[in-house]
């Protein structure tokens, strides 16, 4: 059967084309692997993952599902990057319990045993290592923004527990364009420092070693030079 | 240890500049090709992928069968 390049465009018509459409899942998917940011087990499994190779696989699933292909097939898409990332960054903090015999009875004593609300080992070995990168990043940027007094006064709103913009001005006494440059500053610095900081963590040899021995998921690591380090 | 007032900033800023899927799907192709070139993508190449990628996916496209076919007994 001909394959018509018009027809796959015309299913992401209010995208732009297919080209727009793609790279759009693109920077989805890319985004939303950085969401997972820290030097924790997670952090490692999804900085293996290839954005692209997300989104392919996102696309063989929706076309190979007997839903129809229309104007909600982008929407399955994303519905199904979010998925893959979110169920991959969970699946490495999952706490592992081992039952003691296969029993009901067993399983209901073990239950009741154990604090649902308790931080389990393997999210206080997460959160510590998250904790880590984030004291690292933060120690830069406390040192790198000492010189911008709105930085540090927005920094200070934020601890103070204000999180809308508004609330940040109000507390910080910064008229809204002040604000607006002063977290432009912040964001852009923060960025940078967190891919920087990722880029020495990657680099230390005792971190890559278990990195790089870990087996990737995807084909991610065929092609290291999509993307670029920072 | 997530109370400490390190983490809380970060965590905002981390929240705070990553891009959500309605602000992805407001950037134009200009920016959209800014974007994938500050996350490090190679465009070229990227645009090369991505005809391939077409080519392929309009085959199956064309390959499904209509809806009403499914399931049809002969």
């Amino acid at each position: 059967m001909s394959a018509d390049p018009a027809a796959l465009d015309h299913v992401f018509t209010a995208q732009g084309g297919f080209t727009l459409a793609y790279k759009r899942l693109v920077v989805l998917a890319r985004s939303m692997l950085d969401t997972y940011g820290g030097d924790s087990a997670a952090r490692v499994v999804l900085r293996q993952l290839d954005a692209e190779e997300v989104v392919n696989a996102a696309f063989e699933r929706v076309f190979t599902e007997a839903a129809e292909i229309g104007a909600d097939t982008y929407f399955a898409l994303r519905r199904h990057i979010r998925n893959h990332v979110y169920t991959l960054a969970q699946s490495t903090k999952q706490a592992r319990t081992v039952r003691v015999d296969e029993s009901e009875k067993s399983t209901a004593l073990y239950n009741q045993q154990t604090d649902p609300t308790e931080t389990s080992a393997v999210d206080r070995v997460l959160i510590a290592d998250d904790f880590e990168f984030c004291v690292k990043v933060m120690a830069r940027l406390e040192r790198e923004g000492r010189d911008d007094p709105e930085v540090g006064l927005i920094c200070r709103a934020i601890v103070a527990g204000q999180r809308a913009p508004a609330d940040i001005c109000r507390h910080a006494q910064l008229a809204p364009p002040a604000f607006d440059a002063g977290m432009k500053r912040l964001k852009r610095k923060f960025l940078h420092l967190v891919r920087t900081v990722e880029a020495d963590v990657t680099a230390s040899p005792a971190r890559s070693g278990p990195a790089a021995s870990r087996p990737s998921r995807t084909s991610a690591s065929a092609r290291p030079a999509q993307r670029s380090s920072p | 240890m997530k109370s400490d007032p390190r983490h809380v900033v970060f965590i905002h800023l981390h929240a705070s500049t990553v891009p959500t899927p309605a602000a992805i799907d407001a950037l134009s192709a200009a920016e959209l090709d800014a974007t994938l070139t500050a996350q490090g993508f190679d465009l070229p190449a990227l645009d090369h992928r991505i005809a391939a990628r077409g080519t392929a996916l309009a085959q199956q496209l064309a390959a499904r069968p209509c809806p009403g076919q499914r399931g049809r007994r002969r």
